[in-house]
């Protein structure tokens, strides 16, 4: 079933929803539907297109200048890294056709790739690797942070914020090596997701930003999965837990608790019949699952709500992937994860059938 | 009202903005939603998808459970559980019948346990089959349902099945006796997965609407298209010494332009479909792309460092066009399809 197909005029004027407008609401939102959108978006193909065709010219890029000896100290680095930036914003303002797009978006790679490499390599003689990972991570938000204003390009502003929590992963296995310390990145992760997509305007200044913190999450929980079991024969925690992840679950349920309340209009709506089906099982699936299945569902619910297809997509393409990296996690034995796997399911299925029942029940009145 | 602004069809992406930009109260915004989409359509929803993720969840457990080899259970008690569990999916999916969903996905569920009861038998007996039988005959023994199912999960699922006989049947028979080259796998592999994207483009011509999904095509073309692909990238790559190269190489390779070509001109004027047309073009580019930067800096050292420069800005090039070409593209799509 398809949401109602109706013209804004027409929600306006229902009754339900005319007597709650206030005088000149109908003028603001025609002045706002009125405006044209802040930018124009490209597909998500061509978007696709033009960030992997730009990190691979920017790789490059940097393979010229190392090679030429530009780049060999760390001032050639900055400076290079600071023209490059400032030829990105330059471009961006005065270009709009296709070429200079995409150089400036290779630029934006090359440069801040050389920016935050020039200010490692300026530290580096004094430091451990720790705390060079540390520095890495402070400068590339920095510095991805200065050019996410600047520089309007989704594409950036979607792979930059990643690569911030990829370094933050590398830092916390390479150095701290404390599997607990990848929960609370989960809980960062989470709580930014949450407030991005509940308490912001999702403006084209915003959306690449969801759009990333939501792509964490899966990809977090993947990683923990992966370094927990014997895929990869990785072994970089010093201990691994026996369970399988409750505080990142349970962290998970609050945040999908609290996405469902804000999402029925707040607290108020608690006595909703669904709703405490709804609640429950989260609850239930939040100390009895496995973080992977609850971000699998936080996503689909996130996308239907907000009517983006790209975070429903993201949901139906993780749940796959997670199930078979799951499998191989050692830490759990198989007979446990299908007792998890098999109940989440069934938890799913028990909250179909009482929605049913519920809907047989006000059909039949 | 004026019937400008006003006029554009409302989605819950425009509600949502006119709420965060004040145009509409919390009272306002939470009644307009409830309009829009309301309760009944968030209720058909949720059945469907905790239908789908529920389903997958138990036939994912139950997979899990019988992989991990109980020694407490002994094999009839295995073998039957399963065969009981596949009777009720098949009793239960005849009973709701397949025009619903949860019969659909009932005998989905009973095809993927037909698997593992065949897994969990070679596992109790060691027939000493090899994993390639297991996958075709998985697929041979579950076709009547896919067929009568009209289930595009099950269609795929089959040819999930099919896909990963054949390679294996490569690896484990044809690739030890050498008596088959690779390139011809990757050519049954398009051939497989062409014909399957030619069948659900007729299938859909002729009504069969539970085929009409996009992502399906999308899947497809990919699989073809990564199968086509390989023997070209080979050639380019030199992962075969020149002297190596037969005519089944150089006969594969020739076989993907022709079908690039083909796709481009079948889904730009016949069916019309930019997803499928920017999948074509970036293949293409990435072909295009291997050739150049291997013809430039493949054997050059030292003083060639403007080649990667030059090599960078072909890529930027290269791209540039194929955005370019695919924006127009589907403009004059948008166009052509417009009454």
């Amino acid at each position: 079933m398809k949401d109602t197909a109706m013209t804004i005029g027409e929600l306006l004027d229902r009754p339900e929803v005319k007597h709650l407008l206030r005088p000149g609401d109908v003028e603001s939102i025609d002045l706002t539907m009125s405006k044209p959108e802040q930018t124009l978006k490209d597909p998500l193909y061509i978007r696709i297109l033009s960030g992997v065709g730009a990190w691979f010219a920017s790789i490059f890029i940097i393979a010229f200048l190392g090679m030429s000896d530009i780049i060999t100290h760390e001032t050639g680095a900055i400076i290079c890294g600071v023209a490059f930036i400032a030829v990105t914003v330059t471009l961006a303002k005065t270009c709009k056709s296709t070429f200079p797009s995409q150089l400036a978006l290779a630029m934006a790679f090359a440069g801040n790739i050389l920016l935050v490499g020039g200010l490692i390599q300026a530290f580096d003689h004094s430091m451990s690797s720790g705390e060079v990972l540390l520095v890495l991570l402070s400068s590339h938000g920095v510095v991805c942070a200065t050019i996410y204003i600047l520089y309007p390009s989704t594409v950036y502003r979607f792979f930059a914020p990643l690569a911030l929590v990829i370094i933050a992963t590398i830092w916390i296995s390479l150095d701290l090596k404390e599997f607990h310390m990848m929960n609370l990145l989960l809980a960062g992760e989470t709580l930014l997701f949450g407030i991005l997509l509940l308490h912001t305007r999702r403006s084209a200044f915003i959306q690449p930003l969801i759009h990333a913190a939501a792509t964490m999450l899966p990809a977090t929980i993947l990683f923990m999965n992966l370094t927990q079991g014997g895929l990869l024969d990785w072994h970089i925690w010093r201990t691994v837990p026996s369970s399988p992840m409750l505080p990142a679950s349970a962290l998970l349920a609050v945040g999908m608790v609290y996405l469902l309340f804000r999402l029925v209009g707040g607290v108020k709506q608690y006595r909703q019949p669904w709703l405490i089906v709804a609640v429950v099982a989260i609850l239930l699936l939040g100390l009895f699952t496995t973080p992977g299945i609850l971000v699998a569902i936080g996503l689909l619910i996130a996308g239907y709500a907000f009517g983006d297809r790209a975070l429903t997509a993201l949901a139906y393409l993780f749940l796959p992937c997670f199930l078979v990296v799951f499998y191989y996690a050692m830490n759990v034995s198989l007979a446990h994860k299908s007792w998890m796997v098999a109940g989440s399911g069934l938890i799913l299925l028990a909250v179909r059938w009482l929605l049913q029942q519920r809907a047989s029940k006000e059909a039949a009145q | 009202m004026n019937d400008t602004a006003l006029d554009q069809p409302v989605d819950i992406k425009t509600l949502r903005r006119l709420h965060q930009d004040g145009c509409l109260t919390d009272e306002a915004f939470t009644a307009a939603l409830r309009t829009l989409r309301p309760a009944a359509v968030w209720f058909s929803w949720a059945e469907r998808n905790l239908l789908f993720f529920g389903s997958a969840l138990v036939l994912s457990g139950t997979m899990f459970f019988f992989a991990y080899n109980w020694s407490v259970m002994g094999k009839f008690l295995k073998l039957g559980l399963i065969e009981a569990g596949m009777v009720a999916c098949v009793a239960g999916s005849y009973w709701l019948g397949l025009n619903k969903l949860t019969g659909k996905i009932l005998l989905l569920s009973a095809s993927v346990l037909l698997g593992v009861l065949m897994a969990v038998y070679g596992q109790t007996y060691q027939t000493g089959a090899d994993a390639f039988e297991l996958f075709v005959g998985w697929a041979a023994l579950i076709l009547g349902w896919v067929v009568v199912s009209e289930f595009a999960a099950l269609w795929f699922f089959w040819l999930i099945l099919v896909n990963t006989g054949s390679i294996l049947y490569w690896v484990q028979v044809l690739e030890p006796a050498h008596s088959v080259k690779f390139e011809y796998l990757c050519l049954f592999i398009a051939a497989l997965n062409g014909t399957a994207l030619i069948c659900r483009e007729g299938a859909v011509k002729k009504g069969f609407s539970y085929l009409e999904g996009r992502w399906l095509r999308a899947i497809l073309v990919v699989a073809l298209l990564s199968a086509l692909s390989i023997p070209p990238m080979a050639i380019i790559l030199e992962i075969y010494a020149y002297s190596h190269l037969h005519a089944a190489s150089v006969a594969s390779a020739l076989v993907w332009p022709m079908v690039a070509l083909g796709g481009y001109v079948c889904y730009r004027k016949i069916l019309r479909d930019m997803l499928t047309l920017a999948l074509i073009l970036m293949n293409a580019c990435l072909i295009l792309l291997t050739l150049i930067g291997k013809l430039m800096l493949d054997g050059h050292h030292g003083s060639d460092e403007f080649m990667f420069l030059l090599f960078a800005l072909i890529i930027i090039g290269v791209v540039s066009v194929t955005a370019f070409w695919l924006k127009r593209t589907a403009k004059e799509m948008a166009k052509e399809i417009a009454p």
